[in-house]
């Protein structure tokens, strides 16, 4: 950690906290696993990111990180309702139910059955 | 019943005269409604004063609860924008013949009514407003007590602008800024079909804890970027400095960058 003055040991605490500043955790693994299960403890769920040339650990982390948005190669800055093409939203929702990621103009309805008949009876 | 569960209640009232409304007039209301904020911004400056004097000097509250021109013209500019989507409601998903001969269909509908609890931010009375007038909506609005003068000059002009085009103001309500006005919600659902809470981590935990109506959440995002042992450092290093340093403040900022121990040496430094 020699000449890199603002490089702290992380504490168990520093993992799973959402900053909201110019700080980070930094987290190494042994490999894909062990990222999985670290994800899997602490994520919220909102988006989640692989950096890869390896098409297969890509598409295992795609598939396997359970998250709003999941990214290859790319930052998970992109999660927003005007990125997406939605317009403007309401926020990025981290629930399953109803709205998931950004909860944008076109999830402020719901659905409605209709029902003509002439006299069906059941 | 209580003022503020009447007030809900009109609200829910309100909601056949906004369904009967063509999609045309919609977006004339919400570009109307950008227009006069511009052309009334005095008076919302003016309350927006009231409130940003009351504050604490060094309250950091304070920048998020102050408007200015610049703000404003923002807030309409996205009102205008938001007229310009594509209603989601009355479209049909599907649309099939049983074989009894019923003629079965499937369409999006308003959800009716929506409540919001929001935090300081003056332009959330606007955005909300017009996100739910754009889909057929009704809202009632629950804004802070920092921002009460906001929101009552806010809320004034939305009126006027509905007024003028011949539909009841009660289809968006701003609710008293006090506490109770939270807990009359909360106990709402009769009336109001979805909560949104917008603010801080604390005031979305409380609401979620609280609340008998459904919520939806919109919340804290804890991201992870995990460069692999295969990644391109070039763009390991490109997107993880962007993920987090771009706009730290926001929720989907990285908090943490996992390294394949195979490539931690030669990753980090960079």
């Amino acid at each position: 950690m020699k000449g890199y003055p603002k490089l702290k040991k992380a504490s168990a605490e520093d993992f799973g906290r959402e900053f909201l500043d110019l700080k980070c955790a930094v987290k190494v693994v042994k490999g894909i696993d062990e990222a999985l299960t670290h994800i899997r403890e602490h994520s919220t769920k909102h988006s989640e990111a692989i950096v890869t040339e390896d098409k297969k650990s890509a598409e295992l982390f795609l598939k396997e990180v359970d998250a709003a948005a999941v990214y290859h190669n790319a930052s998970t800055r992109f999660t927003d309702g005007e990125e997406f093409g939605l317009g403007a939203e309401i926020g990025i929702s981290t629930q399953k139910l109803h709205a998931r990621g950004p909860f944008a103009l076109e999830k402020l309805v719901t659905e409605k059955w209709i029902l003509r008949g002439n006299g069906q009876v059941r | 019943m209580s003022e503020v569960l009447n007030l809900i209640k009109k609200t829910y009232n309100a909601t056949p005269a906004l369904r009967a409304v063509e999609d045309r007039q919609l977006k004339k209301i919400l570009l109307m409604l950008a227009d006069e904020l511009e052309a009334q911004q005095k008076t919302i400056l003016k309350a927006n004063e009231k409130d940003v004097a009351k504050q604490k000097p060094g309250d950091p509250k304070t920048d998020r609860l102050r408007l200015d021109e610049k703000r404003i013209k923002n807030i309409a500019n996205g009102i205008r924008k938001v007229s310009r989507l594509p209603n989601p409601s009355e479209k049909i998903i599907e649309r099939k013949k049983l074989p009894n001969g019923l003629l079965l269909e499937k369409r999006t509908v308003p959800l009716g009514v929506v409540g919001a609890i929001f935090e300081s931010r003056p332009n959330v009375t606007f955005d909300i407003a017009a996100l739910c007038l754009r889909s057929g909506n009704a809202c009632v609005l629950k804004g802070s007590i920092e921002a009460e003068q906001t929101n009552l000059a806010a809320i004034q002009l939305i009126h006027s602008v509905l007024k003028k085009n011949k539909l009841p103001a009660e289809v968006v309500t701003l609710l008293p800024a006090a506490r109770e006005s939270v807990s009359e919600l909360f106990n709402a659902g009769k009336y109001v079909d979805v909560l949104i809470p917008r603010g801080s981590e604390s005031l979305i935990n409380f609401v979620r804890k609280n609340s008998q109506v459904p919520v939806i959440e919109t919340g804290a995002g804890v991201c992870h970027v995990y460069v692999e042992q295969k990644a391109d450092i070039g763009k390991a290093v490109k997107i993880v400095t962007n993920a987090k340093v771009s706009r730290p403040s926001v929720c989907n900022a990285m908090d943490t960058v996992i390294v394949d121990k195979a490539i931690a040496p030669e990753f980090l430094p960079e």
